[in-house]
């Protein structure tokens, strides 16, 4: 990871926490709604094991996508108060900008995401079986997957969309993490309509669509972002 | 020898434009002041100067290179903006290292030179406003530059923060080309060499500061006697005021007073030579661009 994604995730994390701690809040119950779905039996079967394991990538999603937003906050910080304006003077395009929001926003979601699968792997090593650990590997692919995908979604909507809007305004960030969310909502909904591995089929499907969708925009960013609206 | 010209340029934002068709070259070491009212367009043509917004029109040439194509040039060019700019979580060190990283110098350079010692591991938001933008400014003087941009660098400063900046600028303009944005035609006429002139998006003219006369010196003249019935004076004030045409019918007056026994304690200019071009709507623009052309040479 690029040492400058490390400095603008740091210092996102110091103008705002409180979304990287729900991050961790929600990831953290996600961990625990997985597991406990995976040791609590029933006459000798596991609980509803495949759909607390859909619902838990969806909120060990959510929790990845709630620790990137101090990252968009802080877009919309330092557009307001010149930061952005000043790295255009330094010869930097939209482009070199974005770049570095967008891997500082990846990295806060590498952060959370390491946490949960550190918790789910010793969770299963310490008290679990090899097949619960399969399973745990899987749900952490998924929700790598999903989580990384609406993470990039949302950075590069973050910027794109903004000069889509008529008016400069600071709180794009709202509009990004708008457009993100349904998205993760609509996850919770396949937990309870589809079996286990038609609902991962569906977030795969549903998180390589996103990715393409961030990809098609993360091209087009320097036909879509006009220099001015990175202006304060 | 450095030089910056543009041509033809017409710049703005969202497709709506604020510089109309601005034409003009600078060639020698100095400070240019950009005087104009708000909403004139200074900020504008500092933003398309340094490359933030590309002109929908004309070209920004730098030493000859366009400033739009070529990242080399842009590098010889240092754009200080209204707005502190300043990541304002960090320190001052830090905030100044943050820059350094990616433009290269020297933070402790930097400091040294606006004197921020003191302050440099200070939170920038802890502050107060005169400090960060004493901090806001360093940041510009990380890097050596041969152009520097400073848009109302002293804007909201008190009266001895502005001149200690001043005084930075004023030495760094004896080998560097410094365009200065105001609408204060004292600071203007004190630091400046050079006036450029923005009105309503147009560089109404570009020339030396000393070669602009008014039409009309208003004169005042402090004394104890009344002078009403020896010079055409009327009382304002604390002062007696004469309006002349020249310097040297001042000069006459005071003679003429002088010679009447009276005791002149304090004489002196009420308006600022500025102040004419600042009020008149329009200026002959096709003279004056085309005296640009033959300016700072």
């Amino acid at each position: 990871m690029p040492s400058s994604a490390v400095i603008f995730a740091k210092r996102s994390l110091s103008l705002s926490k409180i979304q990287f701690a729900m991050g961790i809040v929600i990831a953290s119950a996600g961990i625990v709604l997985f597991n406990a779905g995976n040791h609590l039996t029933l006459n000798g079967h596991a609980l509803v094991n495949g759909q607390l394991a859909l619902l838990s990538v969806s909120l060990m999603a959510e929790g990845i996508l709630l620790s990137s937003i101090p990252l968009i906050l802080l877009y919309v910080y330092d557009k307001n108060n010149g930061v952005l304006e000043y790295l255009l003077s330094l010869g930097w395009n939209q482009y070199d900008i974005f770049k570095r929001y967008l891997e500082a926003a990846l990295f806060l979601a590498l952060t959370i995401f390491i946490y949960e699968l550190a918790a789910n792997v010793a969770v299963n090593v310490v008290i679990g079986t090899s097949v619960t650990l399969i399973l745990s590997l899987v749900v952490s692919a998924v929700t790598a997957a999903l989580g990384f995908s609406v993470v990039s979604f949302v950075t590069v909507a973050m910027v794109d969309f903004s000069s889509l809007l008529k008016q400069r305004v600071g709180g794009n960030s709202p509009l990004a993490y708008t457009l993100g969310a349904p998205i993760i909502a609509l996850t919770f909904l396949l937990a309870f309509i589809f079996p286990f591995f038609t609902g991962v089929l569906i977030e795969l499907l549903i998180a390589g669509v996103v990715g393409a969708l961030s990809i098609v925009l993360l091209i087009l960013s320097s036909r879509l972002i006009r220099r001015e609206k990175m202006l304060p | 020898m450095h030089a910056l010209e543009l041509n033809n340029v017409t710049s703005g934002y969202n497709g709506q434009a604020v510089l109309h068709d601005i034409s003009f070259k600078l060639k020698e070491p100095s400070i240019y002041v950009v005087l104009g009212p708000n909403g004139a367009g200074k900020t504008t043509l500092f933003r398309t100067i340094a490359g933030i917004l590309e002109p929908f029109s004309g070209k920004v040439l730098f030493d000859d290179q366009n400033i739009t194509t070529s990242d080399k040039t842009r590098k010889k060019i240092s754009y200080l903006s209204q707005f502190n700019a300043m990541p304002e979580e960090m320190t001052v060190y830090n905030a100044l290292k943050f820059y350094s990283d990616i433009e290269g110098g020297s933070p402790d350079k930097a400091i040294d030179l606006l004197d921020l010692g003191q302050l440099k591991n200070k939170r920038f938001s802890d502050l107060s406003q005169g400090q960060k933008k004493r901090a806001a400014i360093a940041k510009v003087f990380l890097c050596e530059r041969d152009l520097y941009l400073l848009d109302e660098p002293t804007a909201n400063l008190d009266p001895a923060v502005s001149k200690e900046i001043r005084d930075i600028i004023l030495k760094l303009s004896k080998d560097k080309m410094i365009l200065y944005s105001s609408h204060n035609l004292y600071e203007a006429t004190d630091i400046g060499t050079y006036l450029i002139l923005i009105k309503n998006g147009s560089v109404t003219l570009v020339d030396k500061i000393s070669n602009i006369k008014p039409k009309q010196y208003r004169v005042g003249i402090k004394t104890s006697t009344d002078i009403s019935t020896m010079v055409d004076a009327h009382r304002e004030g604390e002062y007696f005021v004469l309006n002349v045409s020249s310097p040297e019918e001042a000069g006459l007056a005071l003679k003429k007073l002088v010679e009447n026994g009276v005791l002149v304690t304090e004489m002196r200019q009420l308006d600022n030579p500025l102040q004419e071009l600042f009020e008149t709507p329009n200026v002959n623009v096709e003279k004056t661009q085309k005296e640009t052309q033959q300016v700072a040479k």
